[in-house]
């Protein structure tokens, strides 16, 4: 457990004047800063050596609509090599919204403060292209804003619309203007935003000198949905479903990590038998991600068998996430306080079953590709980036292990049963197309093994926490039992009520760190449920690891960032 | 589901007879197909070439299209009913698959899309976003594309399982198999209106 009083003390030590307040609340080490000194203290938190908090989680604004100053600037940070985390706020008021730019100090911050300037208005001092990045230029306002109905709408085309939509051509914000090969001019070319190999909703604007790539620039936002928006118009357990569709191929993960964000917040913990059966839910959704991702790949880059292959394996996965709860791919399974339902009976032979014939299509989709000098000369080699550059972009999971970092929340911050597991953390060396899906086919395989140790050691017991604050009570005793029949109204009417306070967790997803940031007045609905999704940052390299290469190169590269849209796009 | 073609043997052969007692000729060259050949309308042909070769452009956004993928997948395997082949240009593909999300950013390009299609075009809306909005109702998701462009068959289900796409494609081929020139079959726009 990291040691948050110190963190503080050497915080206040190093920059006295510019703290308001330290405070530490179930675990999470909070700074309150005076706004104009952040980048002053930002500099300190990446540069000093007891700091080093080098990784850029998050940034993101809560709106106390009355309260002078109105906006609240929050930043999530994390030390790779202290495996500390650090959350720092600072107040700016509505007539001058306006902070520094942490783009100087953490490249990644680009697309986050673009985000935070889209949703609140919130301008930052020095930022080198803010533009919108979910919403469009002819829409007016920032939806997050506690003043913006969330019914409002500003359609392009269609009913209420004005009728002027006109299509801009693409630009790309500091294009290199070079002249191209024989003197000609670059060639502007877009892939996307309906693309089939952007299985997702992206545009890639290109400039392209003959087939090399000059200047890129990735504009994501076609899928935002509004996660944080219906989440807090509806009750803590009504978000439960909107986190399925964050990375709608590892629902259950998704799911994990919210309600254990809920469950902070209220400061209990599930039965063991529950924590297991989240490991197995969380795992096989691991599993099917992992798959899908190959399989997208390999379908990409050509190779048709590999992807039914690993299209069967993911059906298999899916059969036992349907086993589990009824669904196959929004599974909305787990609870605040608990998972919806114990394992079916049955459920360690079908996984056994099950596992050995995902393995074995596995075995026979990496024999495809790895023995295909095509797939190879499209993988090998391509697209590195140092770690030092994945970091300060903010990328996580199985992108940065295979770059060769250590970093696996599962690990570093084992939450749940991962303490008691034992399994192996891939790591790549070289940090190209290649390690990235040799990492995630041994993750693969170490989740299946994952998942056959906690069907092992399941102990029995109850799944659910026996309180009726947080859990329904069982529908024989609500019949029968006037005082179950007033929580489970209350429970249903009102919400779950967590104490006042804000907290952030987060778990080892698909795709790397999946934090939630969320905020309680008190009532049964969040005041401001964040989610710190890995494809957002994960994706944001791309531009960069794709300059100076092949057209072709984009394919897999994009493939292997694995961008998830509802993931990425919220 | 309707019979396509009339079947050879007693009602080409009573329709011989037929042909023979009204021209008085001895059709030596028709009696000598035998039981070899069918009898239908010419639209009746046209309209089951097209319902068992669709050419669909996935329009995939979202979370729908991981159960599209099924759908199309070894298991599920849609080219059983001759939709299997996708076309990602739309000047090539005569349905429109909208699977999943459609936010208001992205509408301008559906529509687009769905411009560049040649006729005959289908439109199918997968999935409870297309539908409706689904479960999202907030400024940024348009609440059901009928609202831009007009749609033939609605896939319920949040993503639908792929039964349930199947299901809808066969519904779809017999709705199309009806089809007569000038007639296309009903299709929805805005407040469930037909156009
Ligand atoms: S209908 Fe449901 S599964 Fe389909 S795109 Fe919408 S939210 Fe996702």
């Amino acid at each position: 457990m990291p040691n948050n009083d110190r963190l503080l003390s050497i915080i206040r030590g190093r920059c006295a004047e510019a703290v308001i307040r330290t405070d530490d609340y179930r675990g999470d080490a909070t700074v309150v800063i005076r706004p104009e000194r952040l980048l002053e203290i930002a500099r300190v938190l990446r540069d000093d050596r007891e700091l080093a908090f080098d990784l850029l989680l998050d940034v993101t604004c809560v709106d106390y609509l009355g309260q002078q100053p109105r906006f609240e600037l929050v930043y999530h940070f994390y030390s790779t090599r202290h495996r500390h985390r650090l959350r720092l706020k600072a107040r700016v008021p509505e007539s001058d919204p306006t902070i520094d730019s942490l783009v100087p100090l953490w490249v990644g911050a680009n697309w986050l403060e673009r985000e935070t300037y889209d949703m609140y208005g919130i301008c930052f001092r020095g930022h080198p292209d803010l533009r919108r990045i979910y919403l469009y230029e002819e829409f007016e306002g920032h939806p997050l804003r506690k003043d913006y109905p969330k019914e409002k709408r500003q359609p392009l085309i269609g009913p209420g619309s004005k009728g002027t939509y006109k299509p801009r051509p693409p630009e790309i914000p500091h294009a290199h203007r070079v002249e191209g090969m024989l003197g000609a001019e670059l060639m502007r070319v877009q892939l996307g935003p309906s693309h089939p190999a952007t299985h997702g909703t992206v545009r890639i604007v290109l400039d392209l000198d003959g087939e090399t790539i000059v200047n890129a620039d990735v504009e994501i936002g076609y899928l935002h949905r509004g996660f944080e928006k219906e989440c807090e118009s509806g009750f803590y357990y009504q978000a439960i479903p909107y986190t399925d569709r964050l990375n709608y191929s590892s629902a259950i993960l998704c799911n994990v990590g919210y309600c254990m964000a809920v469950e902070k917040l209220f400061g209990v913990e599930v039965p063991l038998r529950g924590q297991f059966v989240r490991v197995i839910g969380g795992e096989i959704s691991r599993i099917a991600d992992h798959l899908l991702c190959i399989g997208a790949t390999a379908l990409e880059l050509n190779a048709f068998t590999p992807f039914l292959y690993a299209l069967e394996a993911r059906e298999l996965a899916w059969d036992l996430i349907n086993a589990l709860c009824g669904a196959r791919v929004t599974s909305n399974f787990v609870r605040i306080g608990g998972v919806s339902a114990d394992l079916p009976e049955g459920f360690a032979e079908l996984c056994q079953q099950n596992f050995k014939r995902i393995l074995e299509l596995v075995a026979d989709a990496e024999g495809m590709l790895l023995e295909n000098p095509v797939f190879r000369a499209r993988m090998e080699g391509v697209s590195i980036m140092s770690p030092e550059r994945l970091i300060a972009y903010g990328v996580t999971g199985p992108l940065l292990r295979a770059a060769g970092v250590d970093l696996d929340l599962r690990r570093a911050e084992p939450y749940l049963i991962y303490d008691q597991l034992d399994f192996d953390v891939p790591l790549g060396s070289q940090g190209d197309n290649l390690d990235r899906f040799l990492v995630r086919l041994t993750e693969l395989r170490q989740s299946i093994r994952i998942v056959e140790q906690c069907l092992r050691l399941i102990p029995p017991g109850p799944v659910d926490v026996d309180d009726p604050a947080l859990r329904l009570p069982p529908k024989g005793r609500v019949f029968n039992r006037m005082e179950d029949m007033i929580n489970q109204f209350k429970l249903v009417t009102e919400g779950p009520k967590p104490p006042p306070g804000e907290v952030y967790f987060a778990i080892e997803s698909a795709n790397g760190e999946l934090g939630y940031y969320l905020v309680s007045d008190g009532t049964g609905k969040p005041y401001k449920c964040r989610a710190r999704t890995p494809s957002f940052s994960n994706t944001q390299p791309l531009a960069e690891m794709v300059r100076g290469r092949l057209l072709a190169d984009i394919v897999p590269t994009f493939d292997m960032i694995n961008m998830i849209g509802g993931e990425c796009d919220r | 589901m309707e019979m396509v073609t009339k079947a050879p043997g007693s009602v080409a052969g009573g329709f011989l007879a037929r042909l023979r007692a009204a021209t008085g000729q001895p059709l030596a060259d028709a009696e000598a197909f035998g039981e070899s050949f069918l009898l239908t309308k010419l639209a009746d042909a046209v309209q089951w070439a097209r319902k068992y070769s669709f050419f669909p452009y996935p329009f995939v956004t979202a979370c729908c299209g991981m159960e599209y993928m099924s759908t199309a997948g070894p298991r599920f395997d849609i080219d059983r009913f001759g939709a299997a082949l996708p076309r990602f240009t739309p000047r090539q593909a005569d349905l429109l698959m909208v699977v999943g999300t459609i936010t208001h950013r992205i509408a301008p390009i559906l529509r687009r899309v769905w411009e560049q299609m040649a006729e005959p075009k289908w439109v199918v809306s997968f999935g409870a976003c297309t539908s409706s909005g689904g479960p999202y109702n907030n400024y940024a998701v348009v609440q059901g594309i009928d609202t831009i462009i007009p749609v033939h068959l609605y896939i319920p289900g949040c993503p639908p399982r792929p039964e349930a796409v199947l299901d809808g494609l066969i519904k779809l081929q017999e709705r199309v198999q009806r089809e007569r020139g000038g007639q296309r079959i009903p299709e929805r726009h805005g407040s469930g209106r037909p156009l």
